[in-house]
């Protein structure tokens, strides 16, 4: 079941504690089959993560 | 990494809608300062930016506090390359006419003291979580359930004539 009303419909990249739980212990994003996100939501998601981690809030990765 | 090309204002796909009467788009600057600044003169940095925004109407404004960056950002310096480590972040949101916007972009791209910065369209709006996020995964969540402890059952005072009775009840 998709999260159709989920409260990621507006995210912002200075958010980074919503922003974490959608990364995996790598920083990668996670997939949309993990995510249980929408579409429109998922790539809010990314474009945030995105901005994030050239703010260096996030890093691009963790080893 | 492309940097330079991502700070670029993104356009994000929802329109700026606008309760008040101003109708000009609504775009946030995030950005760092270098964290050689002392502490009183983040100010002064702070109403340059302001400044450099004109007749913009400001909406949000938070002042930098210096935090540790993710990674060490890198930028070339006089002779050999700047690294830092840490930064004031800070960010300013607020609508100005679209025709303005190069401007500003150069001006805080030609900040020494700007170490990186991000523009962005938005919305007047707060971005706020609304509630927590749905989170389908238990296994990075991390939390242990833990067993609800037994409630211990208390005995009840009873009598010595009473207990014989309910043994003689049970021999019987």
């Amino acid at each position: 079941m998709k999260e159709s009303l989920n409260p990621i419909q507006r995210i912002d990249y200075k958010d980074i504690e919503t922003l974490k739980k959608f990364l995996n212990p790598h920083g990668k994003i996670m997939p949309r089959r993990r995510t249980m996100l929408t579409a429109a939501s998922q790539r809010n998601l990314a474009e945030a993560v995105k901005r994030a981690r050239f703010m260096a809030l996030i890093p691009y990765i963790v080893r | 990494m492309a940097d330079e090309s991502r700070s670029a204002q993104a356009e994000q796909s929802q329109a700026s809608s606008t309760p008040s009467g101003d109708s000009r788009p609504v775009y946030e600057i995030g950005y760092h300062l270098v964290p050689t600044l002392a502490e009183d003169k983040v100010q002064a940095e702070v109403a340059k930016i302001r400044k450099m925004l004109g007749n913009a109407e400001i909406i949000t404004d938070e002042t930098p506090r210096k935090m540790t960056l993710s990674y060490v950002v890198e930028r070339p310096g006089a002779g050999r390359r700047e690294k830092y480590g840490e930064a004031y972040f800070g960010f300013i949101k607020f609508a100005i006419d679209k025709e303005h916007i190069n401007e500003i972009e150069q001006k805080l791209r030609a900040m020494r003291e700007v170490l990186r910065y991000l523009l962005i369209q938005t919305v007047r709006e707060e971005i706020a979580p609304t509630r927590r996020a749905v989170f389908t995964s238990d296994r990075l969540e991390g939390e242990t359930i833990k067993k609800p402890a037994a409630v211990e059952e208390k005995a009840a005072e009873v009598s010595e004539e009473e207990l014989d009775k309910s043994i003689d009840a049970i021999v019987a």
